[in-house]
């Protein structure tokens, strides 16, 4: 495996303040398209949820006409022209982190800013991520992460609020 | 198109002043739909990283609703005979002492302010205010303050929610609660905000803050006065004082912030002086982070609190003519509407539209077309950097107050603000196209979007009824350019890729307004989709963003 493969956008959710910057900056450098969802539950979580890229992507097989593919770096690639917004690879995603858009009824995905990474760069939302809590780190740094996290976690009381 | 350029600039919003690079001319970051006719986005160099706001800046440079045209009550006027209005009037008015007000806002440069305050004596007026204008307690404060100090504190005192006023400051906070454990974030305020999840929060009963501090203060001076908090209805218990003060008098590298919005808090002043106190008692940094931009310089320059001056003199009729630079007063003062019958002249400088304005409208300019310096929070004297041209027919207010000077007293006076006159309108053949880099081969500017219409009916193929009425490709402009180019119904489009004949759509059909000089083609046409640089596999096919072209009949 190449290093895109091994590496992905993780999120801190004891960082994430709900900025909305990572949204803003992939709208803007997406042709005005939001490709990243968010998880909303009650008001106290509104975060942002990535593309996980799987290994063994569900939606590329779901995919009638061939719109998603799995590249050899590791990136689920959409093809925008191809698709034809039948919405099958939204039902087979376990995570939940595709959707249609309404105005052109395709769906939108993160493509991890592959135009960046080809250049050694973050992707967009990690690079404007306010509070740090994207991080754009190898697979196999996230245990540690995890592990500082929830010290932190614990120190917040939010049944203050 | 264009070679891609980098600006590196101050982001305009706030005074975290976050470092910004706006690239122009990437072929791979386009956008449409929009009178952008440069292909800008926005790129960060901050550690901060950029927050909405800031990166919405992009989009505030290349909206459609900028304002750029002069406007008198609401009709079009040209700048100069609008200057010479403003100027004549201006002029019969300052003939008495304080009858001409001016109002600056925080996102100015120094430069700007400086020029704004020689107005006010070329005016005979003293009444120069910055607006919002609780920010006008910075005049008062000495910050005790630096971003990079804040991440190895060990207490910070925050009051207002910080992370929603400047966000990218969140980081450093958070380094800073979780750097050690007992390290300690306190959030009051008088609503529970973006902080409160990651805070110890206490949220006590609007226009009760300046109180609640007092008590604390009191506590911290040993003047114990054990009051029942929750018997007056504040919402918190004495024993928050308690924690509080026990927090910051252990505090070794602590620090209380004060972050505020225009109308939040009751009695602003007052929090800050107390804030300020308490800091100095327990021996810990203090800070007030203002909204804007620059308040910090603006307010040093042009010194004194006005504003309540200036707001009693406008209620009192004895105000007759107002000023407004980098704002409209209906947004900042409130009940404007029913004041300014009273005044005989109202000038403003505004970035976006604002049709139904009643007085003289200047398009004005943000910080990133501009050049110039700022005050940081750290009080340090910093430039703005490269400027980006402002858009046709925008002016900066450092050059509209110049001509104004020049106007009411015939002197020059230069406009220190960089590169910011109106840019000239150049003509090719008939048609005079208002941006800075025409080409002379190739004067239009081509966009290509995929329109929504087409994708409705779930075909395959794409084509609804209402492309299918139109039979064959088509391209929209601007009517009054098309009408003045004197064309036919099919134009030739030529790019420096291909050439296609498209027929004229209905321009009064066009989903987009669309400005001079600017093309737009839907680009599921094949003869469309040839003249820009695309392949049908690219994933920018749906809008490929825009490439220079000309029109030939």
């Amino acid at each position: 495996m190449n290093e895109t493969t091994e590496t992905r956008i993780v999120l801190d959710i004891d960082r994430c303040i709900s900025c909305h910057a990572c949204d803003i900056a992939c709208y803007e450098s997406h042709n005005v398209r939001y490709n990243l969802t968010r998880a909303n539950f009650d008001i106290t979580v509104d975060m942002p949820l990535h593309c996980k890229h799987c290994k063994e992507a569900s939606c590329v097989a779901a995919c009638p006409v061939e719109a998603l593919e799995k590249r050899e770096d590791g990136l689920v690639y959409h093809n925008s022209f191809r698709c034809i917004g039948c919405l099958s690879c939204t039902y087979a995603c376990p995570f939940g982190v595709l959707k249609s858009e309404r105005v052109r009824h395709i769906i939108s995905k993160c493509d991890l800013c592959y135009d960046r990474l080809e250049e050694g760069r973050e992707p967009r939302c990690v690079e404007t991520c306010t509070s740090g809590a994207l991080t754009y780190i190898p697979i196999t740094a996230r245990d540690e992460g995890e592990r500082i996290r929830v010290d932190a976690r614990l120190k917040a009381k939010p049944w203050r609020r | 198109m264009s070679s891609s350029e980098e600006y590196r600039t101050k982001c305009p919003f706030c005074s975290v002043q976050d470092d910004i690079i706006i690239k122009r001319g990437n072929p791979n970051s386009a956008l449409f739909g929009r009178e952008n006719l440069f292909q800008l986005y926005v790129d960060v160099k901050s550690d901060r990283g950029l927050c909405p706001r800031g990166n919405f800046v992009i989009e505030l440079i290349t909206s459609p609703y900028r304002l750029r045209k002069v406007m008198v009550n609401g009709k079009v006027e040209e700048l100069d005979n609008a200057i010479k209005e403003c100027s004549t009037k201006l002029k019969k008015i300052a003939e008495k002492r304080n009858e001409v007000v001016i109002l600056i806002g925080g996102n100015h440069t120094l430069e700007e302010a400086y020029l704004a305050k020689e107005l006010a004596e070329k005016l005979n007026t003293e009444l120069i205010g910055l607006f919002p204008f609780e920010d006008e307690a910075l005049l008062s404060i000495k910050n005790d303050f630096s971003f990079n100090e804040i991440s190895s504190s060990d207490t910070i005192f925050t009051v207002g929610d910080i992370f929603s006023h400047s966000p990218t400051l969140s980081k450093l906070i958070i380094d800073a609660r979780n750097r050690e454990r007992g390290n300690s974030l306190l959030y009051l305020d008088i609503i529970g905000g973006r902080i409160s999840p990651f805070a110890e929060s206490y949220i006590i009963k609007p226009g009760y803050t300046a109180y609640f501090l007092s008590i604390l203060l009191d506590y911290i001076n040993n003047n114990k006065r054990k009051i029942e908090l929750e018997k007056i209805r504040i919402d918190v218990p004495y024993s928050s004082i308690e924690e509080i003060a026990a927090t910051l008098n252990k505090s070794k590298n602590g620090w209380i912030l004060f972050s505020n919005i225009y109308g939040h808090f009751k009695n602003p002043l007052l929090i800050v002086s107390l804030l300020e106190e308490i800091a100095s008692v327990t021996d810990n940094h203090f800070a007030v982070i203002p909204v804007a931009q620059n308040s910090l310089g603006i307010g040093r320059i042009i010194g004194g609190f006005n504003n309540e001056k200036i707001i009693k003199g406008i209620k009192n009729e004895e105000i007759k003519g107002l000023i407004s630079f980098g704002g409209l007063p209906t947004e900042f003062i409130p009940g404007f509407d029913d004041f300014k019958k009273n005044l005989s002249i109202v000038l403003s400088s505004t970035i976006l539209r604002k049709d139904d304005f009643t007085g003289y409208l200047f398009p004005s300019t943000l910080s990133v077309e501009k050049q110039g310096s700022i005050i940081s929070l750290e009080e340090e004297i910093v430039t703005l950097g490269k400027s980006l041209s402002p858009v046709p027919g925008a002016i900066s207010d450092g050059v509209l107050i110049s001509k104004l000077i020049k106007g009411i007293t015939g002197q020059e006076v230069k406009a220190y603000v960089g590169k910011v006159e109106p840019i000239e309108r150049k003509s090719i053949g008939k048609v005079s196209i208002p941006i800075s880099e025409v080409d002379e081969e190739y004067p239009f500017t081509l966009i290509g979007v995929g329109l929504p219409y087409h994708h409705g009916s779930g075909e395959l193929t794409r084509m609804t009824n209402w492309n299918k009425e139109r039979g064959g490709p088509y391209l929209f402009l601007n009517p009054s350019q098309y009408k003045e180019m004197g064309f036919g119904k099919k134009i030739k489009i030529v790019t420096p890729y291909s050439s296609s004949l498209l027929s004229v759509g209905n321009l009064s059909e066009s989903p987009y307004e669309i400005p001079e000089g600017v093309v737009i083609v839907p680009t599921h046409y094949t003869e469309c989709m040839k003249l820009f640089p695309l392949e049908v596999d690219s994933d920018r096919i749906l809008s490929p963003g825009a490439v220079k072209a000309r029109l030939e009949q």
